[in-house]
């Protein structure tokens, strides 16, 4: 090699390590800052206060690398870097435990939690005793596996004692109808980027329990049509970083669920079953009965009869609950990850006869201490 | 700050690296005195004016043993910098320790100082004491400008993590040294270079050896496994921030001192430690070792020197008797090696000293990653199945398998094998000229990878968001 290539090299090395350097420096200066990250679904930080304190305690310091961290240029760009890099060149099994098989994200759950799972049958009981102890009310109950149940043994991935947690569940719930779900899901039925189950094959799930609550009804593709959603990034997607294919979401709906109305006690509004323009916000299982939410009623005035069914619930009802309502005139939604027993009886009053269905999902139920 | 942060890598460097470019000769000094003042203010505040103080009291003693040179009193600046430097050190560093002890010992109350150890205290502290050695015994010229001297004290590229740069070794390119094109660049890849050790090996090897560390998972194979991961990690951790040091020096025109050679290499103990560590284990040898006799004196007293020696080396690592044990472990393998072993090891077929080599290393560094002797006790039984662990378990299996193109990659990382490599595609000159070009993508290849880890590095998601 000669003299001048050497030169020539060498230059082009400094000034390409500088200009990357002072490239980053001038974006990030100069790109406004985000507020919240998508991909992770939550705030981002946020430039820190200056004050004498924090500046000589070292806080200032520590938080504004937080915030160079969380509003760097292109972050989402530089994290798929990062996720290719352990799987591509690391060959590493997993990204912050979430794992890619033909396209479809799973998120490793391990260990199992059992002082979870025992706190959150504890729950369950403080509020089948404050509520339906000496009531006519019929109590239910069933566990929704997680994805990772179908998928961790075949991929050689670790997974939840699942066996131990469903028997810990059914041997303190013993007094009440227990109803097995895991035969009837397989790990397509899931969404490929989302933790949650796709209502399209959920059909069979929610027969069972109408069959079980002996509403004398069942359900069929013929009593639906679906609306598909494209673009439906999952929880999953944004963690994972990877690229890959965006999901459909596609729901069912017919006339009972249309003239459905569903009542929010926390914003004292009706919100739609559906939304489909939450599709491609935060959160885009946010079209089911508007995410997240303390207390739900749904109103069914063409409902057959005038029960009342109380879901104790987490998400994955929230897709589901549409589908059960043919039979019953209200069916009530509590999440008690976001409301306390105690206080359920000020905002709603429940039936004496009505059917009682608890419905977690496996990852819910591994997390101590989630219900309030 | 760390150099493996986003603050340091895209804030603070990139503005003082342009604006000592820009800056006239005169004016570099000073640029690098600031901003080493900032970079260190930003890790610790107060202690600054620590650093600032210590620095003051190592140049204002150089001239006073300069001025008192050939005199009767010439030991007594020497003796009052001595004092001062090591008085603060022991103090941040040591106080507690020895109140810890003497609490044990004699059943007291002493209450313990609230004090955090001065970040990089244990370098500037050796830098400091070896230049007022050096002027006194003639072996450094005294350096009569502060700026300079504090300029060099400070210096942010060595400051928080070594190498410990003797001053006589850069008296020169302190007040004249020049800069070209070709130490740039040389700079730029060593500073790459570590930067990739320390943010894309050290870090994620510490990551498996966190992981593998879960109570309720332990088994044999992942004992040692944390075992042979930490001893990767901390090789990559220490030797990639010392890349950065020297890449970074040689990006202002300074020549540091190589710090490692791949130690891992090593056939016995004693040469582990000429390749290991070099600043130190020659800082010791030369202010320590040498001055109470080296090996030219009688068995006794030689054996006193390697046992001094290595106390001193296991305390400066850290304020606890595991650090201390772990200087007298070594001081045990150089005196078996000095009395016969070494000749023992000089037959056997290299593989086989490379395995004791391995073994010994990779037995201390748990010792030294363990905060007591009874957890290394406890770590150490279990490792050699008596406590009752599984042999393996699915969760030693499945982290081992999915680290495992890691560590084979650091195994291959810690000896000269990607240099080997390259020389081999030297001799090749259209593939030397191949390679000379695609060097040029692979460094800032690794800049987009370190900097994509960094930002990962506060990917926190939350499953279930509620504003």
């Amino acid at each position: 090699m000669s003299n001048k290539t050497a030169k020539i090299q060498q230059f082009l090395l400094v000034a390409g390590f500088l200009g990357i350097l002072v490239g980053f420096l001038v974006a990030n200066l100069f790109t406004p800052d985000q507020t919240i990250s998508k991909s992770e679904r939550r705030k981002l930080k946020t430039m820190p206060q200056f004050s004498t304190e924090n500046l000589f305690s070292g806080q200032y310091f520590s938080e504004f690398e937080d915030y160079a961290m969380d509003q760097f240029v292109l972050r989402d760009s530089l994290r798929t870097v990062n996720a290719y890099m352990k799987y591509a060149l690391l060959f590493q099994k997993d990204n912050n435990d979430i794992y890619v098989v033909n396209n479809r994200l799973y998120k490793m759950e391990y260990p199992l939690n059992e002082q979870a799972v025992d706190k959150a049958m504890e729950a369950y009981r403080k509020l089948i005793q404050n509520y339906f102890a000496d009531t006519k009310a019929k109590i239910y109950y069933g566990v929704i596996p997680d994805k990772n149940y179908y998928a961790a043994d075949s991929y050689g991935y670790l997974s939840l004692d699942y066996d131990l947690l469903y028997e810990k569940v059914q041997s303190q719930m013993k007094d009440y109808t227990y109803i097995e779900l895991r035969d009837l899901l397989t790990r397509e039925d899931y969404y490929y980027t989302d933790l949650h189950w796709d209502q399209q094959a959920i059909l069979p799930v929610a027969n069972r329990i109408l069959e079980t609550l002996q509403t004398g009804s069942a359900l069929s593709f013929e009593d639906f049509s679906t609306v598909s959603l494209p673009n439906f990034r999952g929880s999953y997607y944004g963690q994972a970083a990877l690229l890959v294919p965006q999901d459909t979401l596609t729901y069912f709906t017919n006339d009972i669920i249309e003239n459905l109305t569903v009542y929010d006690y926390e914003t004292r509004k009706e919100i739609p079953v559906y939304d489909a323009s939450a599709v491609t916000g935060v959160d885009g299982y946010n079209v089911f009965l508007g995410g997240p939410k303390a207390l739900l009623e749904i109103r069914n005035s063409n409902a057959k009869s005038d029960r009342q069914l109380v879901i104790i619930r987490d998400s994955f009802s929230s897709s589901l609950a549409p589908l059960l309502c043919t039979e019953y005139s209200s069916v009530i939604l509590i999440d008690l990850r976001y409301l306390a027993t105690d206080y359920i009886k000020n905002l709603i009053e429940l039936e004496e006869d009505c059917d009682v269905l608890f419905l977690h999902n496996t990852l819910i139920l591994n997390q101590y201490g989630i219900f309030k | 700050m760390l150099f493996s942060s986003v603050s340091f890598l895209y804030y603070f460097l990139p503005i003082v690296l342009i604006t000592y470019l820009i800056v006239p000769n005169k004016l570099k000094n000073l640029v690098l005195f600031l901003s080493s003042l900032f970079f260190y203010f930003w890790g610790e505040p107060i202690y600054s004016l620590l650093m600032v103080g210590s620095a003051l009291s190592g140049y204002l003693h150089g001239l006073l043993v300069e001025k008192l040179k050939n005199t009767k009193y010439a030991k007594v600046p020497l003796i009052s910098a001595l004092l001062i430097s090591l008085g603060l050190l022991c103090f941040f560093k040591y106080s507690n320790f020895f109140l810890e002890n003497i609490n044990a010992f004699f059943r007291s109350d002493f209450a313990l100082l609230k004090l955090s150890l001065p970040i990089g205290i244990s370098f500037y502290t050796l830098q400091v004491i070896s230049y007022v050695i050096d002027v006194y015994r003639g072996d450094a010229k005294v350096q009569t400008n502060f700026l300079s001297f504090a300029t060099y004290v400070s210096l942010f590229p060595q400051l928080l993590a070594g190498p410990i740069v003797r001053y006589r070794t850069v008296q020169e390119e302190i007040d004249h040294r020049t800069h070209s094109m070709e130490d740039m660049a040389l700079g730029v890849k060593r500073f790459l270079r570590g930067l990739f050790k320390k943010c894309i090996l050290a870090n994620t090897l510490a990551l498996l050896a966190k992981t593998l560390q879960t109570e309720a998972e332990l088994s044999v194979l992942s004992l040692w496994m944390i075992s042979i991961a930490f001893t990767l990690q901390i090789y990559f951790d220490f030797s990639g921030y010392s890349d950065m040091a020297i890449g970074l020096g040689r990006f202002f025109g300074f020549h540091f001192m190589e710090n490692f050679d791949f130690p891992y290499l090593s056939k016995s103990i004693s040469e582990f430690w000429r390749r290991w560590h070099i600043s130190l284990g020659t800082w010791f040898r030369d202010y320590i070792y040498i001055p109470l006799g080296g090996n030219r004196v009688s068995f006794p007293k030689w054996f006193r020197n390697i046992l001094v020696v290595w106390f001193l080396t296991g305390f400066w690592h850290g304020a606890s008797w595991n650090f201390i044990f772990w200087g007298l472990y070594f001081a045990l393998f150089l005196l078996l090696e000095k009395l016969f072993l070494g000749k023992w090891l000089s037959r056997l077929p290299a593989f086989f000293c490379h395995i004791y080599v391995l073994f010994f290393i990779n037995i201390s560094f748990v010792l030294f990653n363990q905060d007591t002797l009874g957890a290394f006790g406890s770590f150490l039984k279990g490792m050699f199945g008596g406590a009752s662990l599984p042999l393996t378990n699915a969760y030693t299996l499945y982290y081992v398998r999915s680290y495992l193109v890691l560590l084979l990659l650091s195994v291959f990382f810690a000896t000269p094998g990607i240099y080997k490599l390259t020389a081999l595609l030297q001799r090749n000159k259209v593939l030397a000229n191949i390679y000379s070009w695609a060097r040029l993508l692979v460094y800032p290849a690794i800049l987009i990878l370190v900097t994509a880890s960094l930002v990962n590095g506060s990917f926190n998601p939350f499953l279930y968001f509620r504003f």
